[in-house]
């Protein structure tokens, strides 16, 4: 075994196993486009900047899918444009059509674009420790004084444990 | 095959369990080697390090190790399961991807025999226990706070809760207008730094793994304390068989390094830690003449009543903004109110809820999967996107009965990476399970509509979920009906134990880690305080 080789984690790597030719971004544009329209999070997919840049990171991110979702690209530039939209909403209908991961990769990567995320408020996972005093903010104001009030709840198996009040009683509605 | 002196104790598998078994014998004076198929993960290999990380735990950081297929992974062939079982195969074991949740079982859970007639009961019970959960949990720092209503008086925890956040504020509102139980979360997630962990810093991704190093996965605590206190850890060793001398007596383990060759490792006593899927396969791997259904096999049990604790879950979403992307993730409360058996249920045991946060607005997007094509993309992909920081999941982790047709074998085709028979998952949801989880999904709709949500979406069923790998190498008083007894020790073989989730009687309903690392504490204490009467292969007896 190669000296770096890992055995429990895989190979980090931030592009796909090789470059879109251009005719296949083209299409992976118009799917993309199909799927996401101008909206909230912010324009379509191939007029926001460095759309296709967050494509490769999605390609490269779902690898093993590189494959066959570039033969469904494939054919789904053979398509006029006009078909692609009732195309895909056939496809959507197969699960073993490979739309699943065509969606996953060219929608993954939309939500890669920092302009979308800051339009949909998403700042991303991040460090951020909690203020010392949150916690007992949150739990000392009386939210658990019902919980506290209603007592015991366990099921009682022997001597030294207090029966719990409440085995009779029925679910509420 | 290359020889090694012997050793006191063989641990094998350095997740939970056996980093415990690891540090406590270690700490006792023994000399203790511990075998791992793995590797190390380093807190910047975690998926979350990258904005991409929730397509990279579509597959490379997948919980499913037969969709993630890492050099450390081996095959498990699930066609007849209804659910695939996931696993971490790596230094820590599958802590490195679980989420801290710290509950211990009820005291009912031990009686289940007693109180339901069903099953059977533990050779244990929950005080007798308490003390070992009360030692991990000191020394993990367990997060929470005390005074649970559905425990019994005495449940304290060393480290303050973390914040509810907004998530767990809205769900805790939620159930106090319903009149149900919750309490706030408890973690092995610190929140200052303790021993060897960091404080928690919210990632939320604590299921994929910790970035911070808060979060006690037992490649970060237990097995760092064990290694100085001299045990040793030799990664990249598949172990292949445990060996037996013609007496029966373990006298070792033949492994396999990441070169193909095989080694064998002598010891007086070997402590088999592998989870509830790799322990039966071992043991049935290491069949002999004199074992010939696979070792500690005498009552045909090795495999047997796997249990799985299957998940439902319900996203409730709202209008308002609850930082749904703030860990931990983590519970940030559970409820109790649905966990234990009551007269009005078409099911005995229940189901633990826990509120968690949504991270990443791709699962947003992945928690409509379901709906029409119109909804879910077009506007449909907008409104999802939009409403990623306001979910909130409720799960339910349901209580599984042990039935002997839900099995481990071993594959007569399948294979791992070094030609070593891979296991055979066989499971069925009892009546009983499915039942629970059924109630569990209109229960957890009605608690979201409690709390407001103006969607929700459940899932009755999680295939994918969790990694609760239990019973397949039961405990028990009767040779007959177990496989090993009350402290571990294999009713056949008597220097071989079963220290990991495999010994569980039945399940309860609450996530395992707590309970199977209590147990190995339990046992490797119980194996250094027999250690002088400790019966062990006379070819090993004298050999230092």
């Amino acid at each position: 075994m190669p000296a770096d080789e890992r055995l429990s984690v895989p190979e980090y790597r931030p592009l796909p196993p090789r470059a879109l030719t251009a005719a296949e971004l083209s299409t992976l544009l118009a799917v993309a486009d199909t799927l996401i329209p101008d909206g909230p999070a912010g324009r379509t997919p191939s007029r926001t900047p460095d759309y296709p840049r967050w494509l490769d990171r999605a390609l490269a991110a779902r690898r093993d899918a590189f494959d066959r979702v570039l033969a469904l690209v494939a054919e789904l530039g053979r398509l006029p444009r006009e078909r692609l939209g009732a195309e895909l909403r056939r496809l959507a209908g197969d699960p073993d059509s490979g739309f699943t991961e065509l969606s996953t990769v060219v929608a993954g990567a939309y939500l890669l674009v920092p302009q979308v995320r800051e339009a949909i408020g998403y700042p991303g996972q991040a460090h951020r420790p909690a203020p010392f005093d949150e916690a007992a903010e949150q739990i000392m104001d009386g939210i658990l004084d019902p919980v506290i009030e209603r007592g015991p709840i366990f099921r009682p198996v022997g001597a030294g444990q207090r029966p719990s009040d409440r085995d009779d009683r029925k679910d509420r509605p | 095959m290359g020889a090694a002196p012997p050793v006191d104790v063989l641990v094998i598998g350095s997740g939970p369990a056996g980093a415990v078994v690891t540090h406590t014998l270690a700490t006792r004076g023994f000399d203790v080697l511990c075998l791992e198929q793995g590797d190390w993960v380093n807190a910047d290999d975690f998926p979350a390090n990258r904005p991409e990380w929730e397509l990279l735990c579509h597959q490379q950081w997948h919980h499913d190790p037969n969709l993630r297929a890492n050099r450390a992974d081996y095959p498990v062939e699930t066609s007849d399961s209804e659910l695939s079982p996931v696993m971490f195969n790596g230094v820590g074991g599958s802590s490195i991807m679980y989420g801290g949740q710290w509950l211990r079982l009820l005291p009912s859970d031990f009686r289940v025999r007693s109180l339901d007639d069903i099953a059977d009961d533990w050779p244990l019970a929950y005080e007798e226990l308490k003390p070992y959960h009360d030692e991990v949990d000191r020394f993990l720092g367990v997060a929470g706070v005390e005074g649970d209503p559905a425990y019994p008086d005495g449940l304290t925890y060393p480290m303050p809760p973390h914040p509810l956040g907004k998530v767990g504020r809205r769900a805790a509102e939620g159930m106090n207008r319903l009149g149900w139980h919750w309490w706030p979360g408890a973690n092995a997630i610190v929140g200052y730094k303790h021993q060897t962990l960091e404080p928690c810093a919210r990632w939320g991704t604590c299921e994929f793994g910790c970035p911070a190093g808060a979060k006690a996965s037992f490649d970060l605590i237990y097995l760092p304390q064990a290694l100085k206190a001299g045990a040793r850890l030799q990664t990249g060793a598949r172990v292949r068989k445990i060996t037996t001398d013609a007496e029966g007596l373990a006298t070792g383990a033949t492994w396999i390094d990441t070169d193909g060759r095989q080694h064998h490792q002598p010891a007086r006593t070997v402590v088999v830690c592998a989870n509830g899927v790799g322990t039966p396969r071992l043991l049935q791997l290491s069949a002999s003449a004199r074992h010939p259904d696979g070792l500690a096999n005498s009552s045909g049990l090795v495999g047997r009543n796997l249990m799985l604790h299957p998940n439902a879950t319900v996203v409730g979403y709202y209008e308002d903004e609850l930082d749904s992307w703030m860990g931990p993730a983590g519970e940030l409360i559970h409820s109790m109110e649905f966990y234990e058996t009551r007269p009005e249920h078409p099911f005995v045991g229940g189901a633990k809820w826990n509120a968690m946060p949504m991270p990443g607005p791709f699962n947003a997007l992945e928690a409509q999967q379901e709906l029409p094509f119109d909804d879910r993309w077009g506007a449909g992909f907008h409104e999802a996107t939009r409403n990623h920081a306001r979910g909130v999941l409720w799960a339910a982790n349901a209580s599984d009965l042990p039935e002997a047709q839900n099995r481990v074998t071993l594959d007569p085709a399948l294979t791992d990476g070094d030609g070593v028979p891979a296991p055979k998952v066989e499971y069925r949801l009892g009546d009983n399970t499915r039942a629970i989880l059924a109630h569990a999904v209109a229960r957890m709709t009605e608690a979201h509509e409690a709390m407001g949500a103006t969607r929700t979406v459940p899932v009755e069923l999680w295939t994918d979920q969790p990694g609760h790998l239990l019973g397949t190498a039961r405990m028990g008083d009767d040779p007959a009906r177990s496989v090993v007894d009350a402290f571990g020790r294999a009713h056949d073989v008597p220097n071989l134990f079963v220290a990991d989730g495999s010994v569980f009687v039945t399940s309860g309903g609450v996530n395992p880690t707590s309970t199977i690392t209590a147990l190995a504490l339990r046992i490797a204490m119980g194996i250094a305080d027999g250690a002088a009467g400790q019966v062990v292969s006379k070819e090993l007896a004298h050999a230092r």
